[in-house]
């Protein structure tokens, strides 16, 4: 009887305990994922098609998928580039360290929509070259700009707008790997002659692989998925996988559309996800 | 019984050292779950009541401003009430047409409609009764529709019983027609006495007010947000004699050609522009904005921005080199499938296209009243916001075609309109063209897939176009 219960719980215990999440993953995630997918290949009238891949591709697919690509990865590197000076400065002690970490954290916890309104008054649409970016900008006598006049400058305030909100996560996951670097490598390497940067280089940079990818796979995704930004700052123009499934998302005949732009997202999603675990792994 | 066994004693068994209860965060657990389910059954609660009243609840979905939200709660909900005791009205606002849709459609397909009534966008109601999602109003029509309707809201339902193979799926309920509104001021400054009278005249002003140091003197509803850019070429459109289905008759693509020049007046905003815009007028980003809803008038005059008659200029704008006519905006009620309670429901149906509620609308919201014996008795100073609305009226009035693919013309004409105007450089007349061809042939090549062959050739065969109401 004894051996009866030690089985049991060593063999369904594990299950029991895990299938409360698992009952919630299938029904709050796959199955919708799996019937998104679907839809994605039905018309209207319920009958099999490709056609909402092909009218995707009418809509400017191919330019969503750049564009969210482009704003991911620009983000991506500038959020890191910030999140290392910063986090840099977290892994050491200093006076007054605790008022900076708050106030590297703050924007972390503003929500995306108002952080998209705040950036809509600095980088504002309307009035034409006004805001407080070009109010900034004019104290060093630097004439206006209308921030939303051709793609690059669209895109730079999205990268700008996004950085600031998400850079705090990246510098937090980048800190604490910092803080588990041994000083004493630092020293080994300054005295064989290593510079700041080959220091950083060498042993920052590997010190902190895993830490880096976990930051990575998670701001990765929430990139690909950014929306809020867009919406508020240049609504459907230049169009992103997330605006193009939301601007079909709502009606009866073009919600088809939405499932195929979504089913587009998740599998790119899906993809640098993959990338990135097995870069993990590797390392 | 043995799995209960088991698992009682696995919870017994002894803790390993390393997973020792931390108390704190035992109580704090405690503590949330306690919060969720308190929340759980105050919930719950609330639900259970409601179900017990559902005898006499009503719920009325719509998609209003806040100064509408607030008329409705504190003004007609109240009447309704008051005149029939016992009777709860609660009104659920939704965030925009599409959303109301899409909530018709789930409320019928959950099975859980209950007692309601719905005032859903005449052009997206087209997507609902596609999806059979929507009761045929026939046999209680008569309960419903006052006696006195206005000619458009008439031909509205014959339009309805004509296609629908006699069946009444909604009653106009309020009706909302695009105006112009201009800075009197800035007009003055310019040189210019009065609004702009045609398409021609408009391109004069703007390079006017541009010379007076307007710079950017036009805003346009460029955005895509909530069809705004669509529900604006459209009227643009027809205006200048085309079917904006059509994309590339003459006259759309004249439109196209004519906005590309009027573009350079536009203010940057138009981007983004759409039926929430309107504050640049005050602040004076722009002098003219063009096309926007009547609701604006109440917020441009109230305590925040305090625009009166005499800087705030608004009139049925400039005519088309074709017409003048106007889209007829506004909401229809429908009664969702399954709804419960239909003679309560019906009942606030028609109170709401009373005259009395009609008057109080037309005279609080500037809503065009589709019930004619609202226009009986209107006050002497009956606002300049209404007079510009039956003046428009008296030009003509058309509606869109509530096809159920509507959403996919919006987002094509929203397409065609960022390739054309807001691309920078804009394309040639030649391009212009080619992208409107474009356009046609995928709309009709998407109904083949979706609505098959008839439809499609219906559809290039001009079957489907502005039903004139006027």
């Amino acid at each position: 009887m004894r051996n009866l219960r030690l089985r049991w719980k060593e063999s369904y215990s594990p299950i029991l305990l895990v299938s409360p999440a698992i009952v919630y993953i299938f029904f709050f995630s796959i199955y919708p994922t799996l019937t998104a997918i679907f839809e994605s290949f039905q018309t209207p009238l319920s009958s099999n098609t490709l056609s909402n891949y092909q009218g995707l591709i009418f809509f400017h697919l191919t330019n969503a998928i750049e564009n969210t690509l482009i704003v991911s990865f620009g983000a991506l590197a500038f959020q890191f580039f910030l999140a290392f000076i910063i986090a840099g400065l977290l892994a050491r002690e200093f006076r007054g360290r605790r008022v900076f970490l708050t106030i590297v954290i703050l924007p972390w916890g503003v929500a995306t929509i108002v952080a998209a309104f705040v950036f809509s008054n600095i980088f504002p649409v309307s009035p034409p070259f006004g805001g407080y970016m070009n109010s900034f900008l004019a104290l060093f006598g630097l004439p206006p700009v209308n921030w939303y006049s051709g793609y690059n400058s669209r895109v730079l305030v999205l990268i700008l707008s996004d950085s600031w909100k998400n850079t705090p996560i990246v510098a937090l996951i980048l800190a604490s790997g910092m803080t588990g670097i041994s000083q004493e490598i630092y020293n080994a390497a300054a005295l064989d002659g290593a510079g700041p940067i080959r220091r950083f280089l060498f042993v920052t940079l590997p010190n902190l692989r895993n830490f880096i990818l976990i930051a990575l796979v998670i701001r990765g995704i929430s990139e690909f998925n950014i929306f809020a930004i867009p919406l508020v700052l240049v609504e459907y123009n230049p169009p992103f996988l997330t605006t193009l499934a939301y601007e079909f998302y709502s009606s009866t005949s073009s919600i088809y559309y939405s499932y195929a732009a979504s089913t587009v997202l998740l599998a790119i999603v899906l993809v640098f996800t993959l990338v990135a675990l097995k870069l993990r792994r590797t390392a | 019984m043995k799995s209960l066994f088991a698992w009682v004693s696995l919870l017994s068994a002894q803790t390993p050292a390393s997973l020792k209860v931390n108390w704190a965060r035992a109580h704090l657990a405690l503590i949330l779950i306690i919060i969720v389910v308190v929340g759980a059954a105050a919930g719950g609660g609330t639900y259970y009541i409601l179900s017990m009243n559902r005898g006499s609840t009503i719920f009325f979905y719509e998609s209003l401003a806040p100064p509408e939200v607030d008329f409705f709660q504190h003004q007609l909900v109240p009447q309704f009430e008051a005149a029939n005791p016992g009777t709860n009205v609660i009104l659920v606002n939704l965030s925009g047409p599409d959303d109301t849709a899409s909530v018709v459609e789930a409320l019928v397909k959950g099975n859980s409609v209950g007692p309601s009534l719905v005032g859903i966008d005449n052009l997206v109601v087209g997507e609902v009764i596609y999806a059979n999602a929507v009761t045929d109003l026939s046999p209680m029509l008569s309960n419903i529709e006052p006696s006195s309707l206005i000619t458009s809201a008439q031909k509205m339902i014959a339009y309805e019983q004509q296609v629908y193979g006699g069946a009444t799926y909604f009653v106009p309920f309020r009706s909302n027609v695009p105006l112009v509104w201009y800075n009197i001021t800035a007009f003055t400054r310019a040189g210019i006495n009065l609004p702009p009278a045609n398409t021609t005249q408009l391109l004069a002003d703007a390079a006017k007010l541009k010379t007076a140091g307007y710079s950017t003197p036009i805003m346009f509803q460029g955005g895509g947000r909530d069809a705004s850019a669509a529900t604006e070429l459209y009227q643009w459109m027809v205006q200048f004699g085309g079917n904006p289905f059509m994309f590339n008759d003459t006259g759309d693509v004249a439109t196209f050609q004519y906005l590309q020049t009027l573009s350079q007046y536009f203010d940057p905003g138009y981007i983004n522009g759409y039926w929430g815009e309107y504050t640049g007028l005050y602040s004076g980003s722009y002098q003219l904005l063009d096309y926007q809803w009547p609701y604006i008038y109440s917020q441009l005059t109230n305590a925040t921005y305090k625009m009166t008659d005499k800087n705030l200029g608004v009139y049925p704008g400039p005519a088309g080199p074709s017409n003048s006519n106007h889209v007829l905006g506004g909401d229809v009620l429908v009664i969702p499938k399954g709804a419960t309670n239909l003679p309560l429901v019906e009942k606030f149906a028609k109170f709401l296209l009373d005259s009395q509620a009609q008057t109080e609308t037309l005279l609080k919201l500037a809503w065009v009243a589709v019930n004619s014996a609202a226009y009986n008795n209107l006050p002497g100073n009956f606002s300049t916001v209404g007079n510009a609305l039956l003046s428009a009226i008296d030009q003509g009035v058309f509606l869109r075609n509530p096809a159920p693919w509507i959403s996919t013309w919006d987002a094509q004409i929203y397409d065609a309109w960022t390739q054309i105007v807001e691309a920078s450089p804009q394309p040639s007349p030649s391009q212009v063209h080619t992208i409107l061809n474009t356009e046609n042939q995928h709309l009709y090549d998407y109904l083949v897939t979706n609505y098959g062959t008839q439809t499609a050739q219906q559809y290039e065969q001009n079957a489907f176009k502005p039903i004139s109401v006027s």
